[in-house]
Order: C-alpha cells, then structure tokens, then sequence
C-alpha cells in the first residue's frame, strides 16, 4: 500500500495503487495501462502502478477521501466530484463555460489549469493532469431537439447534481435523476424521453438502441482529473517524482488522442444504427443558460468563470 | 498476496469460531489484514463502516422488514391462507400445498423469510398439527418454503447482491427471480405430494368457484401490494428503495386504519424491532465493506478466480465446484455475510465464464436459500422449530427429501440460465444483447443434459 | 451496585431506542415526501435522498450499539456450545474483549479520525450542504454506546452462574 516496498526475492519496488470508477475498455483506463507501462519503463522496473478499475475499492468520494489519509495513492475522477472537496470545481459543472473545444483545452492546460491542480494541495489531493471527457449532450427517444424549445415538457436524465437539474430547467425541460445503472430500462420504459452524455457513454452504453436522436449541443464539458494523494507523494524521492509527473503528462496526451478517435468511431456507429446527428445552433441554448451563470455566489467558482472567459 | 490472504481467513475463522459477533470477526479479521499490508487500519475500517452503508438501495431492507413486521401482524398472513386453501386446500395433504402457496403469496409481497416462516408458520403448522399432520413435516415444508420469498420479489437479499456486486440493477434482479422461486416452490410440492401419498394425509372440502372469488377478494388488498411494489417498478414509477417506502405506507394503512388489526400504540415497538434488525444487517455490510477493500487490496478474487479456473475449463465443473462451495458455507454461516463476502470472491470468476451478474446472484441466493434451513446454522431452521415447538435434531431427517428438491432446483437454475435471465429481457430490465453476450448462453445443448441430473 | 448499574443500562437503552424509533419513522417520511413531491408537485426536494442515506448511517451505527446490549448480532455459536460451562464463561469474557476492542479502536478512535479528517478538510454534502463531519460523528457516539454496553455485558457474564447460557438471538438477517 501507499508507495509500500513489497518485500520477496526482487529488490524493494514501489508500487503505487490507483483506484477508478471506469470500466476496463474506457479510453482513460487504457491510458492509465499505457501511464503504468511508461512508469515502469522509466524507472527500469522499480516504480509501479496496480490499477483497480470499476470502483471497486470505492466510489468516487470514497477514492478521494482514500487519498487524503493516504490508503490510496492515487485516483482518477470528474472533476465534478470534486466539488465538495474543493468548492471552484463547481464551475466546471455549469453550462457553456467554455467556447468550444480548443478553448477548453488552452484552460486546462494553460495557468488556470495548473493552478486547479494545486489547489487541492491543501486538502492532501494533487492534480497531476486532466483527462478528456468530451462534451456532454442531449438525446432523446421520439423527438429531435433542435432548439431549447424542443425540450419544453421533455423529461430529461440528469445526474443528481443541483447544477445539472438547474440546467434542464432553465432550458425547459422536466430534469429526472435516475442512477446511470437504471437509465437503459427508465429510457427503453419511457420512464424518461431522453437524457444527455458524451458521445461514447452512449455508444457503448448502449442507449443508441433506444435513443435514435442525437443533438450536437454540448451544454458542458467536465474533464477527469488524476489525482494523487499528498501524503504518498511526500514519500516519493524526487527523481520518482519527475518520473510520475512526466508519465501523467504523457498518459494525457495519449488519452486526448486515444478520446478523439473513440469520439469519432462511436460516432459513426451510432449513425450505422439509425441515430439521426444533429448540429444545432449552440448560441440559442446558451442564451437561455446566461442566467445561470450569472447567478453564481461562491466567490471562489465567480473568480474562476471570469478567468476562464478571459483566456483567448 | 499470501500472507494477508491467510492472515484474514485465519482471523476471521478463529473469531467466528469464539462466537464472536460475525461483524466484529469480519471487522477485526479486516483490521489486522491491513495492519499486515501497511496501512493505517483504524481509519480505513472505521470510514467503510459509515460508507458501506451510505447507499440509497441499502435503504429498501429497513423498509421492506418494516412492511414485513406489518403485514405479519396485521393480518395479511391469515387472508393470504385463507385465499391459499381455496385453491389448493382439495388435493390430498391439501394443508401442505396451502402452507407453501402461501409461503409463496407472502413472499411477493415481503423482503424476507423469516417473516414468512414466523408469520405463516405461525398459523399453519398448529392447524395441520391439529389435521394429524406429522409435526417434523409441517416445520420442514413451511421452513422451506419460506425461503422461495427471497426469490420472489420484493427480496432484500437480492438488494444486499446487488450492492455487493456493484449496483447490478435491482429491478433486473426482482424480475430474474420469479420463475426460480415459482419453480423451487413447485419441486417443494413434489416432495408434499410425495409425503401425502406414503401418509394419506387428509384433504380438505373442495371449493366452489364462488368461494375462491370470496376468498381472493378478501386476499385482494394484501395481494394489490405486488402490484404497488413490482408494478411501481417496472412501470418506471418508482425506484426500489422508494417502493419499499410504500410498501410501508400501504401496509400501515391496510392493517393499522383498514383492517385495525395493529393499533397505533404499538407502532413504536415496530420501528424499534425494524431498527434494530436493519443495524444488525448494516453493520454486517459496513464491516464487509472493508473486508472486501483490503481483498481487493491484496488481489484476493484474481488469485481465487485463477485457481478456480485452472482447475478445468469446463463452466458446468466450475459451477458445480463453486455450489459446492457456498452450500458449506451455508450450513455453518447466515445467508447476508456469505452474499456479502462471496460476492467480491466468485463474481470474477463466473463472469470470465461468461455468465451473466443477474443470473450469478440468482444462483447465488438459491443456493444460500438452502442453508437456511440446514443445522447448525440455519435461520429460517431455527424458528421454524421454534414456531413448531420441535427440536434441529428431529426435524432433519424429514428435511432431506425437501433439500434434495432445493438442490434440484439450484442445478435448474444454474444450468439454465433462461430461467432467470429471460423475463428481465423480456420486461426490458436487461439488454438483449447483454444476455447473449455472456456466451455462458451459448451452449444450451450442454445444459439440456444436465439439468435432467439430480 | 448491580442495581445502579442495570438502571444505567436500562436508561442508555431507552434514549438509543428512542431516536432510533424517531429516526426510522424519520426514513419513511422522507422518501414518501421525496415521491411526493415528484409526482405531485412536478419536482422531486433534491434533498431527500441525502438525508434518507444519512439517517440510515445513523441509524444503523446508533442500532447496531444497541443490538451490542441486547446480544442481538449473528453469531455462531455452534462450536463454545460444546465447551465446558467454565471454558465457555472464559469465551465469553474473551469474545466481549474483542468486541470491546472492535468499539474503542474502530468506532471511538478510528471514527474521531475520519470526524476531525472530514472537519479539518471542510468536506460538505452536496445537497444539503451540511459538514460531513458531522455525518460521520454516528461512528464516535456510536462508539461510546457500544463500550458502555460492552463493558456492562462482561460485568454480566462475570457475575452470572456459571451454568447461564449465553443467548444469542435467531432473528434479524436480511433474508
Ligand atoms: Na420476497
Ligand atoms: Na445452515
């Protein structure tokens, strides 16, 4: 446990464990496979990683609690489970906080992102760098939504979040919280009419089957951030340091890759299955979002919006 | 791997041999694991027993132990026998087939088989004492067929798999259990008909179609209370957990405003006992929750599913190796640790296998179901002697035809995985392709075969 | 002595019993409320469901204390059942040791850990805003009781004839 040399025969190994929600086919675990490797590689075997997938040393706060005592060394969560932990994250979570993709990425990986990654550094968390989540949007099962309008009456899916329910209201929309496990039977049921995710939960979660219109809107864009725990850092040498840092930043890369091509791919077989794609006019939704984001109190999350606009 | 490994199951045994409460065996076997790998045990144990049970499903079982107690004393049980006999009161043994009916009948509407064995048992082996009814007989059928309610839904064993699992629907596992629990029902009225053969048990006068309406309409609004709980469900009304909360509503209604056969005052000391039996289940989850943390910790699943599957390649082999298996846990441990602590171990293993986490956990609860009922430790065994003022010792022998029908019925539902998996298709709680992706499917001609084996 | 001392028990019980009645009945409202609202008021009370999973950690640390007093907790005693009476009494004071070791080191001390960790780090719940700390002070309190109630049960099994049976309770598992 926690960077614990492991004893018999070979010469003392730190091994660092690495729990995560994510299933074992998800572009951010086989990054996390490709991190492990670079690891072990750089450090001629002597560092590594044991990656425990599908939460099963926990769920996300669990896995974030984990780390602050240090019985886990690091994990890999949506920033959005943050929040409770660190209250600025919450501006991640509201709607068009970013233009569109490359603004995003010039914030993550800009001052701004690097600031956030310290910012748990009070809380024993360190950020040591984003993964890509893509951009969340809306399908449903009968009607297209073109429009805001579209959605009025609609019963739309949302994460049990108070941001996410805010924000299908505030589109018109009816937000129910169902749990991500029972949304294929709420929707095949018409429990709901539609719920919203990025491209290739819903490919490979299969809602394609159900869902047959798909709106380009992508209301937010939340990333992952890997995390590791402050108190195994402090035990690590320097140079095992540089090492992680450096295996995250490519691991990063990898996956921003590995995500584009998944995107793309689970994109082309959804339309393979009869999901009819829409591009729809982004602006329309954000008008009715503003006053959400105007609305915001926590200082901390009104600072981080102001800086995010200002990055070109 | 090895050391914790052994460290565990060597604490834990010792303790649980001490009669030391199973919870703070699994806890302290837990603590001391993690000693041996490094951590700081105190805080991870400690933050499990509050996370474990920090779970919105979790909170259908306070619910539907709650509606239990009022339904058990409410008067539902009485109707639902009164309805029964109509029915099948005719045939010879009658009282046998009525008092597993019944046993059915207050499974769907309740979450547990304790319940079931005191509520029904209560009522039904005095009566077939008094019709000359072999004493052991009426304990082994009615203790028996208690547990079939914990494959017809509402079952809150099926929510402590599920859990267990890693949020496995539990719609999904409500629908997978009907057919098993009806068909389990069903080998157990074999073996009724089999005893009421060799022992000429009486029949009862046979009813008219008019008494059977009579009968039902009297039974209606204890039976509604499926529709309410799987209808709400299904229909997409509502959540587990929340149909469990109107479960309650709606027994406290029937029996303490309708049939006012519970009066308020003794409300309190309902809540009390639902209290109190929920922490006992909680703390269990609460303590296993760390356990399994520290197996996983340790790579103890992957290490048991490598043995398990380099022992053969044969999935028929490697299940009938893993019923084995749970049915000696069974006999010596309650049915929630083993689910608790066997989920986490056996799951890799069948899903390499191919097998669906639905169709697992069904097989899984039908084989706990058994050792329910088996000595030393058998929970629906212990009041079923109590309520029969009969003794383990005397009970057991009449017991065996009736286990021989419960393992029938496990190797049905084993080998057959469209018994469970094909009505959680059919009402969309499971993806078609799911179940055909788990090639465990594929081979129904194998499976043909065996089942036809004792 | 005994007297005052089974007056103690009798009065801790009676205050545990209470809230756990009250937050029972508390659990039911809630999630009926929380339909309620969905269905009738067109909005479910986001909160609801936090609360429900909140007292349900409460109720299940301050109840499984008080099943520590009644000796309700599944245990096998299959294998101390075949001991002689007096080895058996030894058991008995061992296994309530073990307990009594269970309470201190995981609920009072490991559960002030997790309370002062989530305080210090100012971890709030998302929809009701509340410290998590504070949801998490059922392990310290829980604790107590479950000692207290430890402590007492040794003192019983030290005090009682030998050939007193240690009873454990059938009842109360999930199925
Ligand atoms: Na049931
Ligand atoms: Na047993």
């Amino acid at each position: 446990l926690r960077a614990q040399k492991s004893g018999g025969g070979v010469a003392s190994q730190t091994v660092l464990k690495l729990g995560h929600g994510l299933d074992t086919a998800h572009p951010v675990h086989q990054s996390l496979v490709f991190m492990k490797e670079r690891l072990e590689e750089l450090s001629s075997g002597s560092v590594t990683i044991d990656i425990y997938p599908s939460a099963v040393l926990g769920a996300e706060v669990q896995s974030i609690e984990q780390l602050q005592n240090g019985s886990l060394a690091m994990t890999c969560q949506s920033v959005a489970a943050l929040e409770n932990f660190i209250p600025s994250m919450a501006a991640f979570s509201l709607p068009y906080v970013f233009r569109d993709s490359e603004h995003y990425w010039q914030v993550l990986n800009g001052e701004i992102g690097h600031e956030l990654m310290e910012k748990g550094e009070a809380k024993y968390l360190r950020g040591l760098c984003y993964y890509d989540a893509g951009s969340r949007n809306f399908y449903t099962k009968d009607k297209p939504i073109r429009t805001p309008d579209d959605l009025t009456g609609m019963k739309i899916r949302v994460m049990n979040s108070a941001t996410a329910i805010d924000m299908v209201k505030a589109l018109g929309g009816s937000p129910t919280p169902i749990a991500w496990g029972e949304l294929y039977s709420a929707l095949a049921q018409g429990t709901v009419d539609g719920a919203e995710n990025n491209v290739p939960s819903f490919y490979s979660n299969k809602h394609y089957e159900v869902c047959k219109h798909f709106s380009l809107d992508g209301h937010t864009r939340i990333p992952d951030m890997l995390l590791m725990s402050s108190k195994v850092w402090k035990q690590l040498s320097p140079q095992v340091q540089g090492w992680v840092q450096q295996v995250a930043q490519e691991s990063s890369d990898y996956q921003r890759e590995l995500w584009n091509q998944k995107t793309k791919l689970a994109m082309e077989q959804a339309a393979a299955e009869g999901v009819h794609i829409y591009e729809v006019d982004t602006a329309l939704f954000q008008a009715k979002v503003q006053p959400m984001l105007n609305a915001v109190e926590h200082p901390d999350v009104r600072i981080l919006l102001q800086q995010i606009s200002q990055v070109n | 791997m090895g050391t914790t490994a052994l460290i565990l199951i060597a604490i834990f045994l010792l303790l649980l041999a001490m009669n030391v409460p199973i919870a703070v065996s699994i806890a302290l076997a837990t603590f001391v694991a993690i000693l041996a790998e490094g951590a700081d045990p105190t805080i991870v144990v400690a933050a499990n027993m509050v996370n474990g049970v920090n779970s919105f499903a979790l909170l259908a079982i306070p619910f539907f132990i709650l509606s239990g107690h009022l339904m058990g004393r409410g008067g539902m049980a009485r109707r639902l026998i009164d309805f029964a006999a109509t029915l099948v009161g005719f045939l010879p043994g009658g009282l046998a087939y009525v008092n597993t009916l019944t046993c059915m009948l207050f499974g769907s509407i309740s979450g547990s088989a304790a319940a079931a064995v005191s509520s029904v048992g209560g009522f039904m082996i005095p009566e077939m004492n008094r019709k000359g009814y072999n004493r052991e007989f009426n304990v082994s059928v009615t203790t028996t067929a208690a547990t079939t309610g914990l494959l017809i839904p509402p079952s809150n064993i099926m929510i402590v798999y599920s859990v267990a699992a890693g949020s496995v629907s539990i719609a999904a596992m409500f629908m997978a259990g009907i057919l098993p629990g009806i068909i389990s029902g069903l080998f157990i009225m074999l073996v009724c008909g089999a005893f009421a053969y060799t022992k000429k048990y009486p029949r009862e006068p046979r009813s008219t179609i008019r008494q059977m309406l009579i009968g039902f309409k009297r039974a209606f609004l204890s039976l509604f209370l499926i529709v309410v709980v799987i209808g709400g469900i299904l229909a997409g009304i509502f959540t587990a957990t929340e149909a469990a909360a109107i479960a309650v509503v709606y027994a406290f209604l029937l029996t303490v405003l309708y049939y006012r056969e519970i009066k308020l005052r003794e409300l309190p000391e309902l809540l009390l006992q639902t209290g109190i039996t929920t922490a006992v289940v909680m703390l269990l989850i609460g303590a296993s929750s760390g356990m399994s943390w520290i197996m996983t910790m340790a790579n103890i699943p992957q290490t048991v599913s490598a043995v398990l599957l380099g022992l053969s390649d044969n999935p028929i082999l490697i299940l009938l190796t893993i019923n084995l298996l749970l049915l000696c846990v069974g006999t010596f441990m309650d049915m929630t640790p083993a689910v608790l602590i066997f989920t986490p171990i056996f799951l890799p293993v069948v899903s390499a296998l191919g097998m669906h986490e639905v169709h697992f956990g069904i097989m899984m609860i039908a084989n706990l179901c058994i050792g329910l009922c088996t000595p030393p430790v058998g929970t629906c065994l212990f009041i079923g002697c109590g309520v029969g003022q009969t003794t383990i010792a005397k009970v057991t022998k009449t017991m065996l035809p009736f286990f021989a029908s419960m393992i029938v019925a496990l190797l049905v539902i084993t080998y057959v995985p469209a018994v469970s998996l094909w009505l959680p298709v059919e009402t969309k709680q499971l993806k078609a392709t799911d179940v055909e992706n788990a090639h465990f499917m594929n081979a129904p001609q194998d499976t043909e075969e065996l089942t036809s084996q004792p | 002595m005994r007297q005052a001392l089974l007056k103690f028990k009798q009065w801790m019980t009676t205050a545990l019993n209470g809230l756990l009645i009250l937050a029972v009945a508390l659990l039911v409202l809630d999630v009926v409320w929380g339909v309620f609202t969905r269905y009738v008021m067109g909005e479910q009370a986001n909160w609801t469901e936090e609360l429900a999973r909140f007292l349900l950690v409460w109720v299940s640390l301050l109840g499984g204390a008080v099943a520590f007093g009644q000796k309700s907790h599944l245990g096998v005693d299959y294998f101390v059942e075949k001991l002689h009476p007096e080895i058996r009494k030894l058991m008995a004071v061992v296994a309530h040791l073990l307990v009594l070791f269970f309470a201190v080191s995981i609920f009072l001390i490991g559960g002030w850990q997790v309370v002062s960790d989530a305080l210090i780090l100012e971890q709030t719940t998302p929809a009701l805003g509340i410290k998590m700390g504070h949801v998490y002070l059922a392990l310290p309190i829980a604790g107590v009781f479950m000692s207290l109630f430890t402590l007492e049960n040794i003192i019983e099994v030290l005090w009682a004839p030998t050939a007193d049976r240690n009873q454990v309770s059938a009842e109360g598992g999930a199925e």
